[in-house]
């Protein structure tokens, strides 16, 4: 069976109605308000049909607990997680399904750095939430709503634009499609690229959370993109998911890339411009690409547990130049302590003017790897077993990496086996030189796993 | 011995609860999910009164409301009866008006309306509160969920409909002074403009609408000492005093003497009767006075058990041209089935455009005394002392539909446990003050007894 809702390290995740209901989204809710003691917080929301049900819970419950609201209607994650910080806030939420599908939602808890909460305090609002000692305030202590000020969102332009040569951007008269997915991007995408002197062409820029494809930049995704980028003519194309926190390319060649290539894009971008060793945060199931790029500058790479709130926490905790994944999102070192989708674009744009090459010829001279993903259907608890017992099966590894999942290395490649946070099933990632050894070696390691299941 | 709890009161009458301990945003959702289910996917109005919690409750309904696949219009502060109205107007599944009435600052309250704008009856409250109780509500996913919608001008059908009912042009003419007290209620954004498009010259006070109230909460006559004074200071004809939710009306005579709330209802049913023949209905706790007006115009008077809803039903029923309740509250059917207090002085007006003044009309009205005694009570030893009571006045030949009410010739008294609050009522009424008093002070005594048994 499909799991509907998912409480952990990226908050309260569900299909709405089956998973995300009332009683559970009101429990939560008050779960973190209470963990935020009733102080100042602001909640940013995506355009999700789901969301304003999500964001009226969120009032009643913060309200409840005396919680001075700021209102950040929809705006984009890292707009929001800057704002946390910068307004002193001691919180905050967003509200919002991200790179989920139709049907889901979530509400992400923050931190009072503006980080997505880490596993400790995860574990504060969860003990608040099982507990049910819910803060209450009498009605002479209610909390109140107030509208963010819109000043604020040039705090973080201004903050996105710090390090960038604003002026090799403007020179370089770039053309760009966006694709914002019907999300929140496109509230403030105009201003950005309008600052960056860059012609912008959007498309699905609509605040009306309607999906236009699947939410995940993907080469399957960017369909549309690819197709106005060759009519008009662009240098670059980029694909959003709905809360900005996710991007992958088309090149000017018209190749919808992988979102495996736009951490290692960052990367060499970023680190050609500094030109001293960093180090990077990467996770278990990231491409190689990174690590050859990484190396390439003498920068070390260090990897950690899947997923938002451990790549952010470990660039603070190693002072560290860039956290990415292979889902096209990168946090940057400075004031967003979140992934960052608009940082991403204006990094990618400020390589393609500072080098004066197309962004097709920049992704080029990256080590090129492919990636092939599959599932193995399977129940949860037996995916835990499955994955140990594959240490005994595949006896010619180099080495396994058990940071999250197990991660299998090979001399060419790499095959990653996890379980699924939302569905019954492994999550099989593999990578190599070609498409066809990724598959090929993929469908091996499916088999040998299919077998030893059947036998049990 | 049992344990009660006296902040949270889920009945017949709705959701009523203290702030910060029993009304939580769960609570006030999951109820709203379950009324929400029971009248079905479609736009349900939302309205509250002036209270600082009125916000938190507001969003916590929102939220029940899209659970279940309604669509939630947003009325902002707006008085009861213009929200029963609305729903009326708007052809909508349902109403909820966020509102404690006279209850202290730290209650709120949920009232439910239905389709036709009429709160439920106890067959359709009790339905919800098996849906409640069953946790049997229903979630939509995502794409059947509504959007919130919101309206600014909803009191304005409130408002066309009452000027379709009345003479405007002689009551203009008249150019009553009005002294206004809205009590810092859902009253005070509309009420003097109200007035004034009735012709009045309007002195008003209390017409802040911040969540601040510097009058006590329910107009009795007691708290109006700053409306009379308005009323002799500036020589106004009347002075009106609403609730906090604008559904009940208090009226002060050119004097600035406070009229017991009965002499609301007697004074419109004067006029409404009037107007148009036909029977009046008024609760089981009103006073004499209204059988002395009925006979005055020849009009049948009906009976009907305590509760908004059961008096307009009965009124329904049988056609009544006016009718009410002993705390102030009108029920002008002509303009819509509920309490109005603006029904109320629209009729008020108008009658003053015959009548030389209030206090010469009330004179020549007979004088009851009316009072009331309210006993602290859990629900049970409150039902318990009424069981007594019936045994004990048997022979009195009694009225048992709600509570008890025993008739003599020059006297009543009713006793019956509160359906919103934890007490026990003992209202009474006799042809002089001493009777009541001694009347009042028996069955304060008997009752007593009871519930410390």
């Amino acid at each position: 069976m499909s799991r509907f809702i998912r409480l952990g390290n990226a908050g309260i995740r569900g299909i709405v109605g089956s998973g995300l209901n009332l009683r559970r989204t009101s429990n939560y809710c008050s779960a973190l308000a209470t963990w935020t003691n009733g102080q100042k917080i602001l909640i940013g929301c995506d355009t999700r049909q789901s969301t304003p049900f999500l964001k009226s819970i969120a009032l009643s419950s913060f309200i409840a607990a005396g919680s001075e609201i700021i209102d950040c209607g929809i705006l984009p994650a890292p707009t929001v997680q800057f704002l946390v910080k910068k307004l002193n806030a001691a919180g905050g939420c967003i509200i919002g399904a991200s790179h989920h599908g139709l049907g889901w939602n979530a509400i992400l808890p923050l931190n009072s750095s503006g980080a997505c909460a880490q596993s400790g305090e995860h574990q504060d609002i969860l003990n608040i939430l099982h507990s049910r000692q819910f803060k209450l305030e009498p009605w002479d202590k209610l909390g109140s709503v107030a509208k963010l000020d819109s000043k604020h969102i040039q705090d973080y332009i201004n903050e996105i634009f710090k390090d960038l040569n604003v002026k090799a951007i403007k020179k370089a008269q770039l053309k760009v499609v966006v694709d914002c997915c019907n999300g929140s991007a496109s509230v403030i995408l105009k201003q950005i690229f309008d600052k960056a002197g860059i012609e912008l062409i959007t498309i699905n820029d609509e605040l009306n959370g309607y999906l236009p494809h699947d939410p995940e930049p993907r080469p399957r995704t960017a369909y549309q993109t690819k197709a106005l980028l060759e009519t008009i003519v662009a240098d670059v194309g980029f694909v959003l998911n709905s809360d900005a926190t996710r991007v992958s390319l088309v090149t000017s060649a018209g190749e919808t890339l992988s979102e495996e290539m736009t951490f290692p894009l960052v990367t060499k971008a970023l680190l050609d411009k500094t030109k001293t060793p960093q180090t990077i945060i990467s996770n278990v199931c990231t491409t190689r690409s990174v690590e050859q790029v990484a190396e390439q500058h003498g920068s070390e790479v260090v990897k950690v547990e899947v997923g938002q709130s451990p790549a952010v926490e470990s660039l603070v905790e190693n002072n560290a130049f860039i956290a990415g994944d292979g889902m096209g999102s990168v946090a940057y070192k400075g004031e967003v302590p979140g992934f960052d989708a608009f940082r991403s674009m204006l990094v990618i744009l400020e390589t393609m003017a500072l080098n004066d090459k197309s962004s097709s010829t920049l992704v080029n001279e990256l080590p090129r790897y492919h990636i092939y993903k599959s599932k193995i259907r399977c129940n949860n608890s037996k995916g835990y077993a499955v994955i140990q017992r594959c240490s005994e099966l595949f006896k010619d590894v180099i080495s396994i990496d058990k940071t999250d999942g197990s991660r299998f290395e090979w001399k060419d490649g790499w095959v990653h086996l996890r379980v699924s946070e939302t569905e019954p099933i492994l999550r099989l990632i593999s990578e190599w030189p070609t498409l066809d050894q990724a598959r090929e070696k993929a469908e091996y390691i499916k088999r040998t796993i299919l077998r030893t299941l059947s036998h049990e | 011995m049992s344990r009660t709890i006296d902040n949270l009161k889920i009945s017949i009458s709705g959701v009523r609860g203290v702030v910060g301990e029993t009304l939580t945003p769960r609570l006030i959702s999951t109820f709203t999910a379950a009324f929400g289910q029971y009248v079905g996917q479609g736009p349900v109005v939302i309205s509250r009164d002036t209270r600082p919690s009125g916000l938190m409750v507001e969003q916590a309904v929102i939220a029940g409301l899209l659970s279940v696949g309604c669509e939630p219009i947003l009325a902002g502060v707006l008085p009861t009866p213009s929200l029963q109205i609305a729903v009326d107007e708007l052809n909508a599944s349902g109403g909820i008006a966020i509102t404690a009435s006279h209850n202290p600052l730290p209650w709120n309250a949920l009232k439910f309306v239905n389709d036709k704008g009429m709160f439920l009856n106890s067959t359709e409250a009790r339905e919800v509160l098996d849906i409640y109780n069953q946790e049997s509500t229903h979630h939509v996913v995502e794409d059947s969920l509504k959007s919130i919608k919101s309206i600014d001008n909803a009191f304005d059908f409130h408002l066309n409909r009452i000027l379709e009912k009345i003479d405007l042009k002689s009551i203009k003419k008249r150019k009553v002074k009005v002294a206004l007290d809205c009590g810092s209620g859902a009253g005070a954004p509309f009420t003097e403009d109200f007035l004034k498009k009735l012709g009045c010259e309007v002195y008003a006070i209390n017409t802040n609408s911040d969540g601040k109230f510097h009058r006590k909460m329910e107009p009795s006559p007691d708290a109006l000492a700053e409306l009379s004074k308005l009323v002799k200071k500036n020589n106004c004809d009347v002075g009106f005093a609403q609730d906090p939710d604008a559904d009940r009306l208090v009226i002060i005579d050119e004097k600035g003497n406070a009229l017991n709330e009965n002499y609301s209802l007697a004074l419109a049913t004067l006029q409404a009767l009037d107007k148009q023949k036909g029977p009046v209905t008024v609760s089981l706790a009103t006073s004499r006075l209204l059988s002395t007006v009925c006979q005055m115009k020849n009009a049948d008077i009906f009976l009907a058990n305590i509760g908004e809803i059961n008096v307009s039903t009965e009124m329904l029923k049988n056609g009544s041209v006016i009718g009410g309740e002993a705390n102030g509250g009108v029920i002008w059917p002509a303009v819509h089935p509920c309490r109005d207090s603006f029904a109320g002085m629209a009729l008020i007006l108008e009658l003053l455009v015959k009548e030389a003044s209030i206090s010469k009309l009330v004179s020549s009205l007979p004088k009851y005394y009316f009072g009331q005694v309210k006993i602290s009570s859990s629900s049970e030893k409150a039902h318990f002392a009424v069981s007594k009571l019936k045994t004990l006045f048997a022979r009195e030949n009694p009225r048992l539909d709600d509570g008890i009410r025993i008739d003599w010739d020059d006297k009543w008294v009713i006793v019956r446990p509160s359906n919103t609050e934890p007490l026990l009522r003992i209202q009474a009424e006799a042809d002089s003050k001493r009777k009541l008093t001694l009347l009042l002070k028996k069955f304060e005594k008997l009752c007593s007894e009871f519930i410390k048994k």
